[in-house]
Formats: structure tokens, C-alpha cells, sequence
């Protein structure tokens, strides 16, 4: 049994060795689409914008500073490109930025007598979600600049918080990416290991080898385990250094979830190359179990409080019912130290289940595929 | 003429080969959907209104003016708020296991207080912006209504109306869909002669291995075409997509030349790497990537500045930085310059083809296949 997935490990290995360009483009998937998630992340906290500013005095001195200084933990929310009034058109008038706020020559003269004053906010309104947000940013700042006024004046507020502080968005999804890493990985080369079997015409052998399916199941997780380890290293200070991952704060605990991820990655793969015997779909399909896993299961805990109704609760409760949304918070809670680990039995044994599941099925479907009355 | 019909010829093949490996044809569907329906569910496809409960101890003229203004906060699409009907001590434990990010409690002794209680599930840092700065629009409307407020703001927008969050991500799907297409469906046909061995009988072809390539530039671009047609139609009717036809017309007949190119690239990739379980996560890490750095998840303007020089340089980012503005309407031409960049990407996909079939193809075989 040893010596067989040895050999099948050897082959593997081998054959990675010499043609290393599928090998090496599935590491780089992964990195790479952690780097452009990394790079697009800074959207939720911080929004470009040029500020026309026509007026002179204390009160447009503090409330640029105001708008300067607003920020979330993540970082500033508004990334101020100039203060100059004619760049300022100039760049948002060639489309170089989005919105432009233009402060009034009155400004500073309405304020010091008593009088309204009007911002003008001017927004390409192409999608919503900008114009949205870029009124809800000036609308913080002037909050802040009546609070700085007149603090007693207006209707303060008294938060309790759930947890001691807020997670930065990037730490948020740094566990959701690194669970996408290590799904993909584990996926893509199960499953295309297994399916190269029927490709490259090999698989007549394994029926007539008199070991049985499970050496070669074995030996194919084997060897894509090395391939997600040397992912994974890979991974790690990528996250570390992109998103301040806490790399530190890994327990052994937090390793073992990353283990029963590759499992469920591994034993999704051996079903897909089963099921398919080409590598044609299974990159997409991975892909695709990739990115909702991403997107829905590790997404989750932020989910849960606004999908109240339509397609999004729907969605969530999907998700909700899947392991791998609780395992990823206790892992995420965890790195970010709010609180003590604990095994999540529940969990646990969902998430074995699934997996051994999937090997139950993907075994049955090997012994249908594997029987030829001719050749292949 | 003849080649004409060799082309022709090859791109009927091709049309039966999608058809029977219907594999092919469904990366190029599936992966811009299955994208386009969690980007819409997941981040806020239904408008900006943010589930919350409010409950009103007061009971005071000030408390029910504070009231209102929650009620009447609302974005340029939808109101801020969904105001959601609970007792109090229920929202809390909502709150606390997370199935609410937002409980806002009005006090009773709130007139002379002038204090309002939130209770928070902040899971992360964006959610807690959505939800806090929500609440401070609705304090500086409520100041605004009692004359308070000394400074105001008016938004002045491009167009009258904003183009929703889900049409946006709609439109960024056809184009993912077509810029994806193009280049898969022609790798994926290149690198079919390959896994079925029948690159020798193209290159024995007397009208030139060429117009193999000019075959699956017609057949990757005409597809391409047909299947965007999809993430249209569920944009049209399920996404807020208003329906510019001449827009759209302009997009699909200058978008042509582009898709050239990037068949044009797909053969180059196809040559190069011969395997469909190399060239697929290739492209699709390129479409994927595109889509989210080069303007298909939020415009390039409002990315942070490294990423805004990477898309500047990254020359797929055309795709949606210039083809979006004319899908809605924000803009109604092409200038001179975009369709001369256009124009310059046809005649490199047909050079880009021209290179994979006489010196790639070409050098591939030695004997037997």
C-alpha cells in the first residue's frame, strides 16, 4: 500500500517536474488574485477626491483639516489630490477623479455671521455605490465641524460595541483569501492530477493494478498537499505584507483548519477529475466553488446583518448552513485575538461529513468510470 | 475565394466543436454570472437601505421630528434606512449574534440629553462605516429641518439619475463576458487541434495554416458576441439596466476590433502553452483581474493610487474604463484617439494570429503526432 502511493506520489512529481508550467500557474493564481483583491480593498475605506476651495479663513482652515483627518481604522476616508481650485476642475472635468467639493468665496463670511453656507458636491454618478459614498463622507465631515463648533448643539451618540474594535476590512478578508488559496490549490490539482489519468490514456493501468482506487486517491492528495504547502508558504507573507496579516497569531489549532480545508478542496477535486476524466471544466468549476466560497461562506458574519430579505438572505442562509462560514470566523477570531480558540465539534463533523461524502461518491463514480471493454 | 471559404469552413467546424464541447462554451458564460450574482447579492445589489431598529423611549415632538429624518435619509436610489419592526430587547440579542449590525435607541430622557443610543455588531470596518455614517446623514437632516445646520451640502450630479450598483456590475458583465469570451474560446480552440491531434492536417492545409487562425478569430468573436447577450438580457430585466440601444449598438460594433485582439492574444497564449489546463487559469486570472483592478468592480478613479498607475498601465483596463461611460449613457462617442487604440488592437489580434500559426504551430511538429 506504502510503496504504491509512493510511486504514484513519484509520478506525480515527476511528471510536475518536467512540465512545471501548469504547476507554476496554479501557484501564481492565488497570489495574484490576492494581490489585485489588495489592491482593490482600499475602495471601502478611502475615496479619491479634489477639493475647489475659493474661501480663506479659521473656519474653512478647520473644516479642511476635518475633512483631512476623517478616517475609519482602516484608514482616511477621503484622499484629498489637491485643494487647488483650478486643478481641481481640471482633473475632475478630464475624468481623473470622480467628485469634486467646492468650498464658496462665502464660506468663511456666512460662517462668521450666522449665515447657511452651501457645498457643492459634484459627482460622476456612473455607480451608486460612489455617490453614496462620497455623501455619506462629507456628510461625516460636517458632522465633525458642527460637533467642533458647538459641541452641546447637537444630538451626540453613545455606541456600544460588540467586539472591542472594528476589523480593518483587509484583516477581514485576509482569512477569506487564504482560505480561497488554499481551496483552489488543493482543488485544481487533485482534480486535474486525477483527470490526467484518463487524458494522457493511464487509466487502463489503475484497473488492472491489484492495489485497488485508494493508493491513487491518496497518492494524488499527497502530492497536491505538497503543492498547497508550497502555495500556502507563499500565501502567508504575501498576506502579511499586502494586509498586515497576523501570520504571528496562527495557533496549531488554526493549522489543523487549514488542513480539513484541504481535505474539502482535495476530495471536491478527486470528484470533479472523477466525474469529468478532462481538465477542461474543472479549472472553471474550481474557480467558481473558489470565488463563492470567498465570497459567500467567508463573508458570512458581515452577510448576516443585512441580508434581511430577497435573493441576499437567500443567499446567506446557504451559506450560513455550509461549515466552512463558522470554521473561517473561529479562524479569523482567532488571528485577530478576540477570543480563545475552541474546537467547533459541530462544525467539525459537518465539514468531515461533507468531505467523506464527496470521497463515498467520487469512489463509486471510479469504479464505474475505471471499466473499459476495449481500449482507451 | 478560397480562403474565404477555408475560413468559413473552419469556423463551421468550430461551431459544431462548441456545440458538442459544450465545456467551451460554458467557462466564458458561467464564470461573468456566477461573479456578476454574488458581486449583486453580496454587495448591494437590492439599493443602499441598511436594515435596522429603532425604537423611540422619548416619545417627545424632537424625538418623532429625529424620527422622520431617519425615515426620510435616502441616497440618490433607495432610502438609507430599512426600518425594521422589533421590540427592543430582541434587536439587542440580534445585535450581539450578529443578525443585525445596526439597534439605535431614542431614550426617554432624550430632549435634554440631545442623546441617542446605538448598539453595534461591528464584525469589520466596512460594515460599521455604512451603518455610522448612515446615522450621522440622518443627524445633520434632522439639524437641517430644526435650522441648525450652518453648512449644507448639494450634490451636483453627471447624469440626473445614478446608475445603480447591480447595472453597473451588469455592464461590467458584458464586457467581461465578451473581453473573457474571445480569448478563451480562441485559446481553448487552438489548443483543441492540439489535445486532438489534428494540428498536422491544419498545417497541410494548402490555403495556409493561417486561415485556420482567421476562423477562430471569426468564430471566438461572433460567440462572444452572442453569449454577452445573456448578462444583458438578466441586466435589462432583473438589475436597473436602462436599455440605451444606440449606446449599445456603438459599444458592440467598436468593441469588434478588440476582440479581435484579444482572440488574437488567446491564439498567441494557445500556441504557447498547447494544454487547456494551462491557458484556462491564465485567462481567467487575467479576465478576473481586469474586472477587479481595471474598472469592472468600481471605476479606476476611485481605486487607491498604486492600483490606479497599475490599471493606467494595465492595457486591458480600456475595456471598462472606456466602454462602461458609453453603456450608460455618460458618454455617446468614441474620440479619435480611443478608436484609433481600437483599430491598432485588430490589426494585432490578426498579427498576434499570424505569429502563433507560422512560427508556432509550424515548429511544433517534427513527426508524428
Amino acid at each position: 500500500m506504502f510503496h504504491s502511493i509512493l510511486a504514484i506520489v513519484c509520478k506525480d512529481l515527476l511528471l510536475i517536474i518536467r512540465k512545471p508550467m501548469f504547476s507554476i500557474i496554479s501557484l501564481l493564481v492565488p497570489l495574484l488574485f490576492i494581490i489585485f483583491y489588495a489592491l482593490v480593498i482600499h475602495t471601502s475605506s478611502t475615496n479619491p477626491i479634489v477639493i475647489a476651495n475659493h474661501s480663506e479663513g479659521p473656519y474653512t482652515d478647520r473644516f479642511i483639516d476635518i475633512l483631512q483627518e476623517i478616517k475609519s481604522v482602516e484608514g482616511p476616508y477621503l484622499e484629498i489630490i489637491t485643494l487647488d481650485s483650478e486643478l481641481a476642475f481640471e482633473k475632475y472635468n478630464n475624468r481623473q477623479v470622480d467628485a469634486l467639493l467646492e468650498i464658496p468665496k462665502s464660506f468663511e463670511k456666512n460662517l462668521s455671521t450666522g449665515k447657511q453656507s452651501a457645498l457643492k458636491l459634484k459627482v460622476f454618478n456612473i455607480n451608486s455605490d460612489g455617490t453614496k459614498n462620497y455623501q455619506l463622507r462629507i456628510d461625516h465631515a460636517l458632522y465633525e465641524f458642527h460637533k467642533s463648533l458647538n459641541e452641546e448643539s447637537i444630538i451626540s451618540t453613545n455606541e456600544d460595541m460588540t467586539f472591542v474594535q472594528d476589523t480593518p476590512m483587509k484583516s477581514y478578508v485576509s482569512t477569506g483569501l487564504l482560505i480561497f488559496s488554499v481551496l483552489l490549490t488543493s482543488m485544481v490539482s487533485t482534480g486535474t492530477l486525477m483527470a490526467r489519468e484518463w487524458e494522457e490514456r493511464t487509466a487502463k493501468s489503475i484497473v488492472l493494478t491489484p492495489k485497488g482506487f485508494l493508493p491513487l486517491i491518496v497518492g494524488k492528495w499527497v502530492t497536491a498537499f505538497l503543492v498547497t504547502v508550497v502555495n500556502t508558504v507563499l500565501v502567508l507573507p504575501l498576506l502579511y505584507i499586502l494586509l498586515g496579516y497576523p501570520i504571528g497569531q496562527m495557533t496549531t489549532l488554526v493549522w489543523f483548519y487549514l488542513l480539513l480545508f484541504f481535505l474539502y478542496g482535495s476530495a471536491a477535486g478527486v470528484l470533479l477529475g472523477v466525474l469529468f476524466k478532462k481538465t477542461l471544466p474543472i479549472v472553471p468549476i474550481s474557480v467558481v466553488i473558489g470565488m463563492s466560497e470567498f465570497l459567500v461562506s467567508s463573508l458570512e458574519s458581515y452577510i448576516r446583518g443585512f441580508a434581511h430579505g430577497g435573493m441576499t438572505e437567500w443567499l446567506w442562509r446557504l451559506g450560513s448552513w455550509w461549515p466552512s462560514s463558522e470554521i473561517i470566523d473561529t479562524i479569523r477570531f482567532t488571528v485577530e485575538g478576540f477570543e480563545q480558540i475552541a474546537i467547533n465539534w459541530g462544525a467539525l463533523f459537518y465539514m468531515a461529513l461533507w468531505v467523506g461524502l464527496m470521497i463515498i461518491i467520487a469512489l463509486i463514480k471510479l469504479n464505474k468510470q475505471l471499466s473499459f471493454t476495449q481500449g482507451q | 475565394m478560397k480562403k474565404w471559404q477555408a475560413i468559413l469552413a473552419i469556423h463551421n467546424r468550430n461551431m459544431k466543436i462548441l456545440i458538442r464541447q459544450k465545456q467551451m462554451l460554458i467557462q466564458p458564460i458561467i464564470v461573468p454570472l456566477v461573479l456578476l450574482f454574488l458581486m449583486v447579492v453580496i454587495f448591494g445589489g437590492g439599493g443602499d437601505n441598511w436594515p435596522v431598529v429603532i425604537a423611540d423611549e422619548s416619545k417627545s415632538v424632537e424625538s418623532q421630528a429625529l424620527m422622520e429624518a431617519f425615515k426620510n435619509s435616502e441616497s440618490n436610489i433607495t432610502p438609507y434606512f430599512d426600518l425594521i419592526e422589533m421590540n427592543p430587547y430582541e434587536a439587542e440579542k440580534k445585535v450581539s449574534e450578529g443578525r443585525l449590525h445596526l439597534f439605535i435607541k431614542i431614550p426617554d430622557n432624550f430632549v435634554e440629553s440631545k442623546n441617542i443610543e446605538l448598539k453595534t455588531y461591528n464584525i469589520n470596518s466596512d460594515a460599521m462605516k455604512n451603518v455610522r455614517l448612515r446615522v450621522e446623514h440622518a443627524l445633520n437632516k434632522y439639524f437641517e429641518q430644526q435650522g441648525e445646520l450652518k453648512v449644507i451640502s448639494h450634490q451636483v450630479t453627471e447624469q440626473p439619475n445614478d446608475v445603480w450598483r447591480s447595472a453597473f456590475y451588469g455592464g461590467s458583465s458584458v464586457l467581461l463576458t465578451l473581453f473573457l469570451g474571445s480569448m478563451i474560446i480562441a485559446a481553448n480552440l487552438h489548443a483543441f487541434d492540439h489535445e486532438n491531434r489534428s494540428v498536422k492536417e491544419i498545417i497541410l492545409t494548402p490555403t495556409g495554416s493561417i486561415t485556420a487562425g482567421l476562423g477562430i478569430i471569426l468564430t471566438s468573436v461572433y460567440v462572444s458576441l452572442i453569449i454577452s447577450l445573456i448578462p444583458l438580457t438578466l441586466s435589462i430585466l432583473f438589475l436597473h439596466f436602462d436599455f440605451h440601444f444606440y449606446n449599445i449598438l456603438l459599444v458592440y460594433l467598436s468593441i469588434i476590433p478588440l476582440l479581435i485582439g484579444c482572440a488574437g492574444i488567446g491564439l498567441l497564449l494557445g500556441a504557447c502553452f498547447k494544454q487547456y489546463r494551462v491557458l484556462q487559469p491564465l485567462i481567467i486570472l487575467i479576465a478576473i483581474g481586469t474586472y477587479i483592478i481595471g474598472g469592472g468592480f468600481a471605476g479606476v478613479n476611485m481605486l487607491m493610487p498604486l492600483a490606479r498607475e497599475i490599471a493606467n498601465i494595465w492595457i486591458f483596463s480600456v475595456i471598462f474604463e472606456w466602454f462602461n461611460p458609453v453603456i450608460h449613457n455618460f458618454a455617446i462617442s468614441f474620440s479619435f484617439r480611443q478608436y484609433t487604440f481600437l483599430l491598432l488592437a485588430g490589426i494585432l489580434g490578426f498579427l498576434f494570429t499570424f505569429i502563433a500559426y507560422r512560427f508556432k504551430l509550424r515548429n511544433s511538429i517534427f513527426g508524428g503526432q
